[in-house]
């Protein structure tokens, strides 16, 4: 039997149907099952395509289905169905409130999710970190806030490790990390677990060629409705990639050959210092510029539902790009004037960083960040059973 | 009085340049009593032209008039003087516009056109009208919906009305109609019944009189002079609206869905009567129900109950399912249709109803409906979407589709051709469903509402206006002598010549109308306000004894005789076609019009109907050495196109027994040839035509050429 048509005993359960609403499918209930969506889904597999199927089990609030159903990661929100869509159903959309739905179900501890989906917790989870940082800062006389209060200039300038020490970035993101791999493991095992749970056998692997796909953004780029939008994402994730190099190469400079960071930009120092920054430099501004496009996408479309997540996702990664060049540019400018001001105001913007930062990872397994797992999963899952080529 | 016949030619509109029209002229002057006045114009329809001819036929008082110009379709009006007869012959688009121009064919074509109109004033007179003084009450049977709006519009018109209502109340099925879906903007929440507020106003009205438990006894006469039996009372009324309404299908038929089987399985009649009294409870232990599962099409487009679509029950049950989870907490309804069938503006309601999450929606086949577990579970098969999904649900409503009340006895007419209205192939009383609503196969009497076609209130509503002013109209043309419909300007009705009668009982048997009732010897006893001026019973009669005034056996026979046939030995074979005057003639007007060329060898002569031809013009035709006979009429079988029902079917039944004749004539079969045409297939008929003539040359010259 074919994915996502097997024999189900499930029931009509109108309290789904209401949650997926909530969630941003505002217009599920529009949907006259024409097929018109899927018809001009550019991604969606010949047999039992989406997001028709989806959407009349989103009316049918048929929960068990949608949550065995790899098909919500296969598709990639350009939107081609909604805008087609002769009844305003907005199935593009509707696909994002189920995944946002799938995702609250599976996450572990799924009542994080539920308040990291919800507008009126974003502010008191956004202050978590901040609280924590601010009260780590407060620990010590040779950090923290008694460096904010002196700002030291001495030994190449302004230097973050002396206002946040490495071991205090390490105690908090290093538990923090952990947790979010073990929170992504579960739910991704368990969203496995359902999607093979019609007991097909794999057919083939599907990693190497999944992967391909989320680097090379092959899938993504069959979508039709914006382009820009591509090209947004296409920044975000290349930004992404490129702090994460220059941040590996920093960690090799200081625990493989005894750096001390900041890295140098002299030219003389190319390979171990002036490559990375440039790396990193350049991750950040088209991270910025690809945040950009996604939010103005977003802003000037009149046939899309944007979700507070949407919104509230956006918003951390350019807060993050931010906050991350700016801390950059106000130590430079620091360590040029030594301004004590400047000092001052470099290490503020560092700590919201770390704050966005830590907003950003240890939510990720509930935020829209987590379709980098969930659908690299489905992707996966759904070359090996043959759903995609 | 002395026959003076005027011929007037038009040369204008490309006439002249398809032929001399001085050939034409020379050729009418021959053919014209003496003293012939023979006129050529440019532009009769123009002023100058008009008035010219007009001062002609002051001066010159013919009795006949033959205008050989365009189509008769056109300038009826205008071509027209008291008390004299007007002949028609189509130069423009049955001759110059559809033959090759100067070719001797089109010459000898207009030539032969304008002997057969001035032929045809031999004989056709002047109709003079058949009077009847009618009543003017209509009467009603059916007191629903669609009864009492025809009744309040006669009445509104100022014609007295009788309502007719078997129950003891007004109101019919609509009295047990809760709420109904929105009949105006902005369609998208339920309405108000309006059936309160037409009792009231029937009840009032000074010229309506009802009268409840009531059904007809008897009913006599003709349009115009009805007489009715009911109640004990007798009362005439000049036409009848039928307003039986329809019931729902029989629920106990639908065993496979577990209708009359699953206790917990109602109609969606009953479902109704639940929510009226506010109380949806399970039938079978009088639990409240949480739950309704609605199965559409409930034997409705299905082959084994009823095949047709009742247009109304998608509507209904999104009615139901709205006003069923809005009558208290934590209600839901789920609907499985074949198709949702919601059509124009209510595609508005169905989209606010489906906005809603509690009311559920899917295509699919349900495959069975069983008891299970304190509940009923409706499995669901073929869904594009929701394969093999099971619904359980407290209650399941089946939408039932409309059977028309059709199924007498209702009017017990003393027609000899049966009590009750004919009906199509569904029990739909009806005569022409597409060109001619309300109109039913008798004459006077209309039917609307749901017993004529399956339809919503405020359809039925409108429906029933429109027979009322069909009602009307009935009384006013009877009162003037005219035809009702279709030839709805025709003063002319068939005359019996009884003493040659041998009453062999075809014309009675074989009318559509029910116009001839028969004494007990069988001599036909015609009314004249039942006919429709087809004459199929002219068609009929094998002693020819039937005859319009402007339109008999011989007057035809006459226009057959004057066409020129050329001697054998010039190699001009000639054939006759009678064409229906509804469709097939104005398909020729139209093939004229697009200059669509076709072989000249062919004389049309226009039919009223293909069921007035008489087998004695097809034996004339051959015997005077015309080579082949094609008849072009309407469409016959059961999704019929034929004006008078089935003119064109008894046409081709009778040519079956032409071949006696051809036998005797010692012919070939394929000398005669019947075609069905519709109007819009006009680009098909040069093809006919030529085929025709090809097929006919080919078997060689008819034998009987200069006898």
């Amino acid at each position: 039997m074919e994915v996502g048509m097997e024999r189900l005993e499930c029931s009509p359960d109108v309290a789904f149907t209401k949650e997926v609403i909530a969630n941003g499918g505002v217009d599920l209930k529009k949907c006259y099952q024409c097929a018109t969506c899927s018809v001009v889904c550019p991604l969606a597999p010949d047999k039992n395509p989406f997001p028709r199927k989806e959407m009349i089990w989103g009316q049918w609030g048929l929960k068990e289905r949608i949550l065995a159903d790899p098909d919500l990661w296969l598709c990639y929100a350009c939107g081609d169905c909604s805008v087609q869509c002769p009844r305003g159903a907005k199935p593009g959309d509707v696909m994002g409130a189920l995944r946002r739905t799938v995702v609250s179900y599976f996450s572990f501890p799924s009542f994080l999710a539920k308040a990291v989906q919800t507008q009126r917790w974003f502010l008191f989870l956004l202050l978590l970190p901040a609280v924590l940082f601010y009260g780590l800062l407060g620990l010590g006389q040779d950090f923290g806030w008694a460096e904010f209060a002196r700002v030291t200039f001495e030994d190449g300038g302004l230097k973050f490790d002396r206002f946040v020490p490495h071991w205090l970035i390490y105690s908090v993101f290093f538990p923090a990390s952990a947790f979010v791999v073990l929170a992504f493991a579960v739910g991704g095992w368990r969203m496995w677990q359902r999607w093979a749970g019609n007991g097909e056998e794999p057919k083939q692997a599907g990693l190497m060629e999944s992967l391909k796909d989320v680097i090379l953004h092959r899938r993504f780029d069959k979508c039709d409705e914006g382009r820009w939008r591509f090209l947004g994402h296409l920044g975000i994730f290349y930004g992404f990639v490129f702090l994460a190099i220059t941040t590996a190469a920093t960690i090799v400079m200081m625990y493989g050959f005894g750096q001390n960071p900041p890295l140098s930009f002299s030219p003389s120092h190319f390979v171990d210092g002036l490559l990375w920054k440039i790396i990193g430099n350049f991750g950040a501004l088209i991270l910025i510029v690809g945040t950009w496009l996604a939010i103005q996408k977003r802003l000037n479309a009149k046939d899309q539902v944007s979700h507070f997540c949407d919104y509230a996702f956006l918003g951390v990664i350019m807060a993050i790009a931010v906050t991350g060049l700016g801390s950059e540019i106000l130590r430079l400018l620091a360590t040029g004037t030594r301004s004590a001001g400047l000092g001052k105001a470099a290490y503020l913007t560092y700590y919201f960083h770390l704050v966005f930062v830590f907003y950003l990872i240890f939510y990720a397994p509930y935020s829209k960040m987590a379709h980098i797992v969930y659908r690299t999963l489905a992707l996966v899952f759904a070359r090996s059973r043959g759903r995609i080529a | 009085m002395e026959r003076k016949v005027c011929v007037f030619i038009c040369s204008g509109c490309g006439i002249s340049e398809a032929f001399d029209v001085s050939k034409v002229e020379e050729a009418s002057k021959e053919a014209t009593p003496r003293p012939a006045v023979v006129k050529v114009d440019p532009c009769l329809c123009g002023d100058d032209g008009f008035l010219a001819m007009s001062k002609v036929i002051e001066e010159e008082k013919p009795t006949h008039v033959v205008i050989g110009a365009c189509s008769q379709r056109l300038f009826q009006d205008r071509f027209s003087w008291n008390g004299v007869f007007v002949e028609r012959v189509n130069l423009r688009e049955h001759c110059a516009w559809s033959h090759e121009p100067q070719d001797v064919g089109t010459l000898e074509l207009a030539q032969d056109l304008m002997r057969m109109g001035i032929a045809k004033c031999g004989k056709a007179e002047m109709p003079e009208p058949h009077v009847e003084e009618p009543s003017e009450t209509v009467l009603v049977i059916g007191g629903g919906i669609s009864g009492m709006t025809a009744a309040l519009y006669a009445a509104d018109a100022g014609y007295g009305v009788v309502l007719v209502e078997k129950d003891d109340k007004l109101g019919g099925f609509a009295r047990n109609i809760y709420k109904t879906y929105p009949s105006a903007p902005p369609y998208d929440k339920v309405a108000e019944n309006p059936v309160s507020g037409l009792i009231e106003r029937c009840e009032t009205n000074p010229r309506i009189k009802v009268l409840l438990g009531t059904t007809i006894d008897e009913i006599s006469g003709a349009p115009g002079k009805f007489s009715v039996k009911a109640g004990g009372k007798e009362f005439m009324v000049g036409a009848i609206v039928v307003a039986t309404g329809f019931r729902p299908y029989d629920i106990k038929k639908l065993t496979h869905l577990g209708g009359g089987v699953l206790p917990d399985v109602v109609g969606s009649d009953k479902f109704e009567e639940m929510l009226m009294k506010g109380d949806v409870r399970r039938p079978s232990d009088g639990r409240e129900v949480k739950k309704v599962a609605f199965i559409q099409c409930a034997g409705s487009r299905d082959k084994e109950h009823l095949p047709y679509c009742s247009g109304t029950c998608c509507l209904t049950s999104l009615k139901q399912a709205n006003l069923f989870v809005n009558s208290g907490e934590d209600k839901e309804a789920y609907i499985v249709y074949k198709d949702i069938r919601t059509p124009a503006q209510h595609e508005r309601f169905y989209e606010a109803m489906q906005n809603d999450p509690r009311i559920m929606l899917a295509e699919g086949t349900v495959k069975g409906v069983m008891k299970s577990d304190g509940v009923v579970r409706v499995e669901v098969e073929n869904s594009p979407t929701l394969t093999n999904m099971q619904i359980d649900a407290d209650l399941v409503v089946l939408a039932l589709g409309k059977v028309p009340n059709s199924d007498g006895p209702i009017l017990n007419l003393t027609y000899r051709k049966g009590k009750e209205l004919p009906t199509l192939k569904y029990g739909f009383p009806d005569s022409n469903f597409i060109c001619f609503p309300y109109e039913t196969e008798r004459t006077g009497i209309y039917t609307c509402g749901c017993v004529r076609q399956p339809m919503d209130m405020a359809s039925c509503m409108e429906d029933a206006a429109g027979a009322a002013m069909k009602a009307i109209q009935c009384i006013y043309a009877t009162s003037r002598g005219a035809a009702v419909h279709p030839r709805a300007w025709d003063m002319s009705f068939p005359e019996f010549f009884l003493q040659r009668c041998t009453q062999c009982k075809r014309c009675t048997e074989e009318c559509p109308f029910g116009t001839l009732d028969e004494d007990a010897k069988g001599t036909p006893m015609p009314n004249p306000t039942r006919c429709r001026r087809c004459g199929v019973c002219m068609g009929a009669c094998p002693e020819r004894i039937v005859s319009f005034k402007d339109y008999s056996v011989q007057i035809i026979s006459d226009m057959i005789k004057a066409i020129h046939v050329p001697e054998e030995f010039e190699e001009k074979p000639r054939y006759v076609g009678f064409i229906c005057e509804n469709d097939a003639y104005p398909a020729l007007d139209l093939a004229g019009l697009n200059h669509l060329k076709y072989s000249p060898l062919v004389r049309f002569i226009p039919v009223r109907c293909l069921g007035s031809v008489n087998r004695v013009w097809i034996a004339d035709a051959l015997s005077r050495g015309i080579d082949g006979v094609l008849l072009i009429g309407c469409k016959f079988g059961d999704d019929y196109q034929c004006h008078f029902i089935k003119g064109s079917e008894l046409c081709n039944k009778r040519m079956e027994n032409v071949q006696e004749d051809l036998n005797r004539l010692a012919l070939e079969r394929e000398r005669i040839k019947l075609v069905q045409l519709a109007i819009n297939d006009y680009q098909k008929l040069p093809q006919i035509v030529n085929e025709f003539v090809e097929s006919v040359n080919a078997l060689g010259m008819n034998p009987y050429k200069g006898f």
